[in-house]
């Protein structure tokens, strides 16, 4: 393979890993946009996703595809039910007591899970888990290109309801300013529970689709996946759904490049190390607008 | 599915109301909750089993043993307070742990306290190198595996002469286990001329191996080196696959040994070897049904780490059956005296080449031959011969 | 401020008998007071100060290695590399808030995991620097006046003198210049500049301070341990713990941070020694309940129900 080849592979791994960190990432930007939270649980809501698809798959045999059907729906109305009774609770107090509120889910998540399903790594074995599509040359993982199809058609099906519909309309409303959106009679409380829905419910669907090429176990892949979600966030701008999928392939291309071509063990380093740049120099995101900083 | 809540709760009020007889109580420090429980909960299960032998026959000297277990939450912290209280209870000595960020601090502790330690899980050298009298370890250590797998390579080049197994290429987390495997194992491939052709750590919860293994694809290796976490050789294995990245012996530590693996990973783990300390089908006596009485007790199907478990405690009570339980100089010394045959291995603690009170256990190649772990090396333990070359992705 | 000493010296009383009561509860009580110790000097920032950390553990990291590498490779007593850690700390924090604290908010927060997860990456692979992600031993320790720095009770006096000195620093924060200072940048950035504080100085200090006293709690640690691996003292986990006992027991208070730790620390011991693999999802349901009920935090709401009947009885006339 000469070395234009394999550049080209690994930008193309880069891009379909960030389209991974993408979906995991959007729930997060939505969440932090509309109710200016910082999600701990976000990557432990991703691991429920998994353990939904590895128990679809161990009872009814479902492909974790077909079981997002129901994970999604289930995902969503779980985050209502967070967000009504734990989070509005605290929507007024110290904004530190939605992240430590958020701290504890992400401890009781994992630890439900460990006693349920024990501590070992979980995982669904899939028939097209290493199947690869030759393109011009370039190999593309087949779980990898779907997850990136899905999440295309996420963020597509997003911002059509942020910037269709009237759901949408005060959501956005509520982002700008919850105040104002109450005086023009919009239900901010309403709003949360949706926006918190959705973010749960995007963070299932990523782990279902993760789950053919990952592993899932109860405490430790949680915190893994929130950290991401946050460089993504941050990288693409907090609040601004549509650049985390900018924010993602950026993160996605920085680490495959940085792990390919230099020191293998600082691949984590190197997608902080962007995180940092783009705070320190664009705080509001690479793609956000010029706003105010909070 | 689990033991729930009622039962955790269940069992440790039995524990605290069981009546003061006269008894023999070993304190145990594992790891239950946090990040490490996948592998606590093999080990109790390991101990229980002993457990219920140990007391079967006679107890210790006709007095019955008692386990008490207390949680570390997979931090150094929580077992120094365990350990703490039970040193200051007087128990004759104390098992644990699984990490070596906790069972370091713990034998520090414990060998100031003078009370004896028998290491559960902790396979780091640094726990019995330079090591402490009051610190024993009947199970293995990096330098031990390290020396397996390469003593396997060996054995595999010899089998057939046509297939050449010179270069090397290694993969491993940081932590602290794969490190030290990993660097024991390029001492050893110099040390044997295997040319190392790739060299690359990550970080725990990486899941995108792919850069690794491109660039390993480019170097060609004869042998892949793999130490992983618990749970990212999945990952690793089906990524393998996806950027054909072939070698002739394929190796991976950890993550391959555990039963699950070849569930997950399903075709493509056929031919990965993997080192252990106790396997169902290894040719010690009682081995086989050791291995009836883990599964039954396991509810699923048993590992290495369930007879680790199992050889702790059997170490422990053979000999408080020789010391005075009440004191902890006397266990120390029947610890020191060790001699012992169980179905997981033989003990008798050495200390030689930098090493203290460490049992030279013969570790074991596992390979994985139609989705089942066989033993395949040293020969003389062996089940099966060892399938090798491993076959080309492409020709599977 | 007198009050406030009186309690300490009250305190200090009881932990001067308290290994003499009970002698076997010292490791405990040593985590109870490094997290009270750590948690108020991250208070010092995070909540005097408003500029949430979610990085401390890195200056936790970096005592214990200053003390366990200094001794191991250079032989130099702990009270040195603890003082040397401290100096280290300090600039490190300047550094770190002259590159973060033009961010404000959330931004602040999520830009000191990024340095701190970069700092335990180093820590993990630069292995001539910190031994490695092996590990690093503390054999030996010199013996000062014949003391064992090992035992658990010199530990326990060291850790007490550590929390000690750290609430008695924020009492006298608390009324000093500097104290109004922090709070004032605190409410509001461009009013405290208007009245003609710096607020990036200010931070500044805060930070280089609270990371001193910090990296100081962590030498200790590193002793107590006597093995200690970058994993684990440089984790999220650990940083995220800090912040937490110190905002359960109550932000910008003198005495929340060290109830937290006490609170924190007595129930999760408590939790686990009777919910075996039960007791961090106990633990988590606990951390939602203060949330829920004590959104100021344990010490932040009692003074709250305090003013409140204050004025009430005023209002009584």
């Amino acid at each position: 393979m000469a070395g234009l080849d394999i550049f080209l592979q690994n930008v193309a791994n880069g891009v379909l890993i960030g389209g991974v960190y993408a979906l995991i990432g959007i729930g997060l930007t939505l969440v932090f946009g509309v109710m200016r939270t910082i999600n701990f649980a976000h990557g432990d809501f991703v691991v429920l996703g998994m353990y939904s698809a590895v128990l679809f798959n161990a009872l009814l045999g479902w492909d974790p595809y077909l079981s997002l059907l129901l994970a999604m729906p289930i995902g969503f109305f779980a985050g209502v039910i967070v967000e009504r009774f734990i989070l509005s609770r605290v929507i007024d107090a110290p904004p530190e007591s939605a992240l430590l509120a958020t701290l504890g889910i992400s401890l009781i998540i994992g630890n439900t899970i460990l006693l349920t399903f024990g501590g070992e790594p979980r995982s669904v074995q899939v028939s097209y888990a290493s199947s690869t599509l030759s393109i011009a040359g370039v190999n593309v993982s087949m779980v990898l290109l779907l997850a990136g199809i899905a999440t295309v058609i996420m963020i597509g099906a997003l911002y059509t309801l942020l910037n269709r519909t009237e759901v949408g309309r005060a959501i956005r409303g509520t982002a700008e300013n919850r105040l104002g959106a109450e005086l023009v009679g919009i239900d901010t409380r309403r709003i949360h529970s949706i926006v918190f829905g959705l973010g749960v419910m995007l963070a299932v669907m990523a782990g279902v689709t993760l789950i053919p090429l990952l592993f899932a176990t109860p405490t430790n892949t949680g915190a893994v996946f929130t950290l991401k979600a946050f460089v993504v966030t941050v990288l693409g701008g907090l609040g601004n759904v549509g650049a985390a999928i900018a924010g993602g392939i950026l993160l996605g291309v920085v680490e495959v490049l940085g792990a390919s071509y230099f020191m293998s063990e600082y691949r984590e380093a190197y997608g902080l190390i962007a995180f940092l740049l783009i705070l320190l120099f664009r705080p509001e995101g690479l793609f956000g607008r010029t706003v105010k900083r909070v | 599915m689990r033991i729930a809540i009622a039962a955790a709760l269940a069992a440790t009020l039995s524990m605290i109301g069981a009546p003061a007889q006269a008894q023999v109580e070993v304190g145990v420090i594992n790891s239950l909750s946090g990040n490490f429980a996948a592998f606590g909960e093999r080990y109790r299960t390991g101990l229980q089993v002993a457990l219920e032998e140990i007391n079967a026959n006679g107890g210790i000297n006709g007095q019955p043993l008692t386990l008490t277990i207390q949680d570390d939450r997979s931090e150094a912290k929580s077992a120094l307070a365990a350990a703490e209280s039970f040193a200051s209870k007087g128990v004759p000595l104390v098992i644990g742990s699984y990490a070596s960020s906790i069972t370091g601090p713990l034998a520090q502790y414990l060998t100031r306290q003078k009370v004896p330690l028998v290491v559960l899980g902790s396979a780091d050298d640094s726990i019995t190198k330079p090591g402490s009298p009051w610190v024993f370890r009947a199970k293995h250590n990096s330098t031990i595996v390290a020396d397996a797998y390469f003593d396997y390579f060996d054995y595999l080049k010899n089998m057939k002469k046509d297939v050449p197994l010179e270069t090397v290429a290694m993969l491993y987390g940081n932590g602290a286990w794969p490190t030290s495997l990993a660097k024991e194992g390029k001492r050893l491939a110099s040390e044997r001329g295997y040319k190392v052709v790739g060299d690359q750590a990550y970080d725990q919860g990486v899941t995108d191996f792919r850069p690794i293994l491109n660039r390993f694809r480019g170097a060609n290796p004869d042998i892949l080196y793999i130490v992983s976490y618990a749970e990212d050789g999945v990952a690793i294995t089906r990524q393998m696959l996806e950027v054909g990245l072939n070698a002739k012996v394929i190796a991976i530590d950890t993550s391959a040994a555990l039963p699950s693996f070849v569930e997950q990973v399903g075709d493509s783990a056929e031919h990965v070897a993997t080192a252990v300390s106790w396997s169902k089908d290894v040719k010690y006596p009682g081995a086989q049904e050791l291995y009836e009485r883990l599964k039954a007790k396991a509810g699923g199907e048993p590992s290495f780490y369930e007879a680790e478990g199992y050889l702790a405690l059997k170490v422990a009570a053979d000999a408080l059956r020789r010391a005075d339980p009440k004191s902890r100089d006397s266990v120390r010394e029947a610890l020191a005296a060790t001699d012992i045959t169980t179905p997981v291995t033989t003990v008798n603690f050495k200390s030689t080449d930098g090493f203290q009170n460490q049992n030279p256990i013969r570790s074991l190649i596992l390979q994985i031959q139609d989705s089942d772990h066989i033993t395949v090396f040293p020969a003389d333990l062996a089940a099966q011969q060892p399938r090798h070359p491993t076959p080309e992705w492409s020709a599977r | 401020m007198t009050k406030h000493f009186l309690g300490l010296g009250v305190l200090l009383a009881v932990g001067i008998v308290y290994p003499a009561i009970f002698p076997n509860y010292l490791t405990i009580a040593i985590s109870v007071l490094l997290f009270a110790g750590w948690a108020t000097s991250w208070d010092l920032l995070g909540g005097w100060n408003g500029q949430v950390s979610l990085g401390h553990a890195s200056f936790v990291g970096l005592g214990a290695y200053f003390v366990a590498i200094g001794q191991s490779r250079f032989g130099l007593a702990p009270w040195w590399t603890m003082a040397m850690a401290a100096a280290f700390a300090a600039a490190l924090g300047y550094f770190w808030g002259w590159l973060t604290f033009s961010l404000r908010g959330p931004y602040f927060s999520l830009s000191t995991i990024a340095v701190a997860e970069i700092l335990r990456l180093v820590a993990i692979n630069e292995e001539w620097l910190t031994g490695g992600a092996t590990g690093v031993f503390i054999a030996t320790l010199p013996e000062p006046f014949g003391i064992d720095l090992f035992s658990r009770v010199a530990q326990f006096y060291m850790a007490l003198a550590f929390a000690a000195v750290v609430v008695a620093t924020v009492i006298v924060i608390s009324r000093a210049r500097f104290g109004y200072q922090l709070r004032a940048v605190r409410e509001d950035e461009d009013s405290a500049m208007a009245a003609g504080i710096d607020p990036t100085t200010t931070k500044l200090k805060a930070f280089m301070l609270s990371a001193a006293l910090t990296s100081i709690g962590g030498g200790i640690y590193g002793i107590v341990l006597a093995f200690i691996e970058p994993h684990v003292i440089f984790a999220l986990l650990l940083s995220v713990q800090i912040a937490l006992t110190a905002i359960i027991g109550g932000r910008g208070t003198i005495w929340g941070p060290a109830v937290g730790a006490l609170v924190l620390i007595g129930a999760g011991e408590m939790f686990r020694t009777t919910f075996a693999e039960a007791n961090m999802l106990i633990y988590g349901i606990l951390i939602l309940v203060v949330v829920l009920f004590v959104p100021r935090g344990i010490v932040g709401e009692l003074a709250r129900r305090r003013i409140r009947r204050l004025y009430a009885k005023r209002a009584q006339g």
